[in-house]
């Protein structure tokens, strides 16, 4: 059963919250079935005398031609006068605006310090040098496309190679974890950048095509590649997202463009459920296509943030969405009618955080929520949480939602109203420390670590976030997810305690560094014997 | 080998002697990655048997190549008699529905009642047992009694069959006396092909096995005995079986076998199954006294825990609500003795010994400690607990589609539950009602239909009493509460059963 929150927990590794939910197809609504002459007919007819003739057709032409117009889709917006692009055009037209961004990686993974140089697709979206580009750069991997496990990436070095042989230097500006998509800024730029522009006025259907765009790698000369999709489905679940066909994660990052050369869309990969994307590995979709209405404020946020000269930061932002502090699940029709719960839908509350607004406002275990803010909340099944969970999302810390709560055998009803809270920090916004002496790098507690290894709300200490196996720390024995809470006889409860025990021990250099160490309910000893000779050395 | 007139003979058995006195007690860091170890991967359980090796120390040694083939032919004339193969049929409940298994094993008879020693892992829980002679007759035994704890259990043939059938019990044999080097055999069933012998010697005496072992069947075991670790061949079906030395006693039961490596094999030692056996045989059942404390082994670090010597056993972790916890007891502190013994611990092949010292204490015993914390020495008292079962009973609730498993104490240390209320999902089987209603492995039931189900007996009866009709059923899942609904007999539905 799927097990939904908004607020993840983590794990060591990534939370296993039974099948995924399936997607409601849209095909099964009538209204999309609409066009039916375009969908009879194959999307592209071989016409050899059509692709011969420039675009500007003499008159005498064009009768026989509009009945052509009618089977190929593009041509197709002839007949309503508006200017199409042909391929050639497209091409000219968007290759320019089209990068290759290579990075580097450093994490700590399989005990060892990795650093890898990946790549992705990137976009220049204004003039001066925003650049749009897949927030699949923040997790660890192993070459472009190949997640692997590992700590926090510290990402540098952003250079984005353009077919044309243009090289640029670029920062990072800004992530969007719900939407995994990040904004880049170059910093080089000498003059106006060739760059797209958006468009919301399109409305996507089944079969409807886009025009898109990648690159080659360097060893081909960064030649742009003609990349067309289409939708072949419009998924609710995980996210308002298009399916399409023709995509691979080759072309996540790239710009989903409509048959006028304005951009309508991206692709990207989404977090499989909402808040997800607040891990350090969160888990993710395939390529999928993300309309320009759903990222439109994050350009426009991100523009004001690169304009007021907010310093890249090596980090995402905090999380801005508010949080209320359940765990929930969807009450679902039959266990709904077994308890006279009045239809239209209702969830669950499995779980109440203590100290969370929930908690504050009254809400408990098992109860029975039916109506926010006198609206219903329309969720049967599990497939329907998702959008629940992503209007909850939606809400500002400080925002009131009033939850309309159900008795068992539907006779009463009251109402409790949640002021929403700052989503708390997870790991993914931790702070982390590095410690050279003994190769660890550290983070502080956050809650879903808290939750994830079930620990009491009281404890304290920091999180052993990456240790070199072979390293100081990792040769007495540390692995991820410990949580160190004494360091000889210095307790350690934050990060700072945290730096100021291991220069105590620095200074003092003994022979043997005990650690006190809690992981899940049990805790244990590690004795670390640094050289403390070869590590004043280096 | 040397001649029995050998003049030199007597240097060399000085010398061994000598070397034994010599031999420090081998010591090393935790244990080698245990991922090779079956028991990672929940096939270690091989039973091997292996033929005894026979006592060293007592016996002389044979002079050359024809006195070892005397006495190994010795050793296997007195002892195959009392060679078992065993075929139990166990009931599992993990998928949801009551299951059969069945597999097969080895054991040894100890006394002319009919008592045979074998696995837990063998025999435990079985349905029923069938076990074949040495002389190839086939006979229905009965099982006596079992301990997950140790990974042994004793089953019954009808005395009379002893008799009848000539079979000699074999004894015991000081696995503590044991060397490395020893000659021993392994006699059992490996791949079912019974009355085998393998031979080799007695590869490490004392073999520490992590802690955190767990068995097939989700029991914790291993706590309280190290392993001798030997090349003679164990395989699958080897399980139970006795470990002999050259002067005929068992020195070992044959337990466990190193996946992807050859002639690596584990057998739990004469000193911990001899006493286990008598245990079960008189009472059916082990009782031990549990505290809640995980110990460490203190290696070299005695200053860092404000000593100047080396003693004492550290302490770890302490559970929380146990009796250690208490007591007042913490990590960091230093059991320096137990009941007026003392108590050390400075490597992980001595940590058995304490948890064993501990476990042998009658239970509910007011036991004075003395504790060393940050070099204050302090005298504290802890009554002891029983361990109890470490699993609960299980029982299949067949029209809802799942089986379910009784709570106990120890259940709720081992799987970290909020309490001993209710019964804990054993399994769901796959379209069942229960798997509709999107019931979980895991998960405890604490209510049906509104109406506390305190334990097992509770569960059996609400079952009952709820007949075809729905149930609701009230579950906890760690610090969450959830409701599902089980419709027995129902049809899929099509409006979008959450899945």
């Amino acid at each position: 059963m799927n097990t939904a929150t908004d607020h993840p927990t983590n794990r060591l590794s990534p939370p296993r919250s039974g099948a995924p939910a399936r997607s409601a197809l849209r095909l099964a609504l009538p209204n999309r079935l609409a066009l039916p002459l375009r969908l009879a007919l194959p999307l592209r007819l071989a016409l050899p005398l059509r692709l011969a003739l420039p675009l500007r057709l003499p008159l005498r032409l064009a009768l026989p031609l509009l009945l052509v117009a009618l089977l190929v889709p593009g041509v197709a917006d002839a007949k309503k006068k508006r200017k199409g692009q042909t391929v050639p055009q497209f091409y000219e037209m968007a290759a320019p605006t089209l990068a290759t961004v290579e990075f580097n990686q450093e994490f700590v993974a399989g005990g060892q310090n990795q650093q890898t140089k990946s790549y992705t697709d990137g976009v220049v979206i204004s003039a001066d040098g925003l650049v749009l580009i897949s927030g699949n750069v923040r997790f660890p991997q192993r070459g472009p496309g190949r997640m692997a496990s590992g700590s926090l990436p510290e990402l540098t070095g952003f250079r984005l190679f353009f077919s044309d042989g243009r090289e640029h230097e670029a920062e990072v500006v800004t992530f969007d974890t719900d939407l995994n998509l990040g904004l880049l800024r170059i910093v080089d730029a000498e003059g106006p950048l060739p760059h797209v522009s958006f468009t919301d006025d399109f409305t996507p259907e089944i079969g409807t095509a886009f025009r898109s765009m990648t690159l080659y790698t360097k060893e081909y000369g960064r030649e742009p590649v003609y990349s067309p999709m289409s939708i072949n489905a419009m998924l609710e679940t995980p996210q308002d997202v298009w399916s399409l066909a023709g995509s691979t994660t080759n072309l996540v990052g790239a710009p989903l463009w409509n048959a006028r050369g304005k951009v309508v869309g991206v692709v990207a990969q989404v977090p499989m459920t909402p808040g997800a994307g607040r891990m350090v590995r969160p888990r993710l979709s395939g390529p999928v296509g993300l309309s320009y209405a759903r990222f439109q404020a994050f350009i426009t946020d991100g523009r004001s943030a690169a304009e007021q000269q907010i310093a890249a930061q090596e980090k995402p932002p905090e999380d801005d969405a508010g949080w209320l502090g359940i765990e929930f699940q969807a009450l679902g029709k039959p266990v709904a009618k077994h308890l006279g719960i009045s239809e239209g839908g209702a969830i669950l509350v499995t779980r109440v955080i203590p100290g969370s607004p929930a908690g504050d406002a009254g809400l408990a275990p098992l109860d029975i929520l039916v109506a926010i803010d006198g609206a219903r909340i329309a969720v049967n099944k599990e497939s329907d949480l998702n959008t629940f969970i992503g209007a909850v999302r939606a809400q500002k810390p400080g925002a009131t939602m009033t939850f309309t709560r159900e008795a068992r055998g539907g006779a009463s009803t009251d109402e409790v109203a949640v002021t929403l809270a700052n989503s708390p920090k997870t790991e993914l916004h931790a702070e982390r420390r590095v410690n050279d002496a003994f190769e660890l790098t550290v983070r502080e507690l956050t809650l879903d670590t808290l939750l994830g290894q079930r620990l009491d709300p009281t404890t304290t200490g920091v999180v052993v976030d990456g240790v070199t196996r072979a390293g100081w720390g990792g040769l007495a024995g540390l692995s991820p997810g410990m949580i160190i809470q004494r360091i000889n006889e210095h307790d350690v409860t934050d990060l700072d305690t945290f730096e100021a025990a291991l220069a105590k021990v620095t200074e003092e250099t003994p022979e043997k560094v005990l650690f006190f160490v809690r992981f899940r309910r049990d805790t244990r000893f590690f004795v670390a014997e640094p050289d403390w000779d070869e590590l004043s050395a280096e | 080998m040397l001649a029995p007139q050998d003049p030199h003979r007597k240097q060399a058995l000085n010398a061994r002697a000598h070397a034994r006195l010599l031999d420090p007690s081998p010591w090393r860091r935790h244990a080698p990655a245990m991922t090779i170890t079956p028991s990672r991967l929940g096939v270690h359980l091989v039973a091997v048997v292996l033929l005894a090796g026979v006592a060293f120390a007592l016996t002389p040694l044979p002079t050359h190549a024809a006195d070892l083939q005397t006495s190994i032919l010795r050793v296997q004339r007195n002892a195959h008699t009392a060679l078992v193969n065993i075929q139990p049929v166990t009931e599992s409940y993990t998928r949801g529905e009551k299951r059969k298994r069945a597999s097969v094993g080895s054991g040894f008879l100890i006394d002319t009642q009919g008592h045979i020693v074998t696995n837990y892992h063998v025999a435990g829980r079985a349905s029923r047992v069938m076990v074949t002679l040495h002389n190839k007759e086939r006979v229905e035994a009965e099982l006596i009694g079992e301990d997950p704890l140790t990974d042994l259990a004793v089953i019954k043939i009808p005395a009379e069959l002893v008799s009848d059938y000539g079979m000699k019990p074999v004894r015991f044999g000081d696995s503590d006396a044991l060397e490395v080097g020893e000659f021993v055999m392994a006699l059992g069933s490996p791949l079912a092909l019974a009355r085998t012998m393998t031979f080799g010697v007695v590869s490490n005496k004392d073999r520490y096995l992590p802690e955190g072992m767990t068995l097939p069947t989700g029991e914790r075991t291993g706590d309280f005995n190290t392993w001798i670790q030997t090349d003679a061949a164990i395989n699958p079906g080897n399980s139970g079986g006795p470990l002999i030395n050259l002067a005929g006693e068992v020195v070992g039961v044959n337990a466990r076998g190193a996946m992807f490596a050859d002639n690596i094999g584990f057998a739990i030692p004469a000193a911990t199954a001899k006493a286990v056996a008598a245990s079960l045989v008189k009472i059916g059942e082990v009782k031990r006294s549990y505290v809640g404390i995980q110990f460490q082994s203190l290696q070299d670090w005695e200053q860092l825990f404000g000593m100047t010597e080396a003693r004492g056993a550290l302490i770890a972790s302490v559970e929380r609500g146990g009796p250690a916890a208490a007591a007042g007891l913490l990590p960091g502190d230093v059991l320096l003795s137990y009941g007026g013994t003392p108590v050390t611990a400075r490597f992980d092949e001595e940590l058995p010994g304490v948890y064993q010292l501990i476990a042998d204490t009658p239970i509910g015993t007011e036991v004075t400690l003395e504790v060393l914390r940050r070099e204050n020495t302090s005298t504290m008292t802890i009554t002891t607990v029983e361990t109890g079962k470490l699993s609960g009973d299980e029982f299949e609730a067949e029209a809802w589609g799942f089986t379910v498993r009784g709570i106990t104490d120890q259940m709720v240390f081992d799987r970290d539950l909020m309490s001993k209320d209710g019964v804990v999902v054993e399994g769901v089987r796959t379209g069942g009602p229960a798997d509709r209603g999107n019931l979980s492995r895991g998960w405890v039931i604490d209510q049906i239909n509104d109406t506390p189900v305190n334990d097992l007996a509770a569960f059996e009866a609400q079952y009952a009493a709820a007949g075809n009709a729905p149930a609701l059923l009230r579950i906890v899942d760690q610090e969450r509460l959830r409701l599902v609904l089980v419709t027995p007999g129902d049809e899929p539905t099509t409006d979008g059963g959450s899945r």
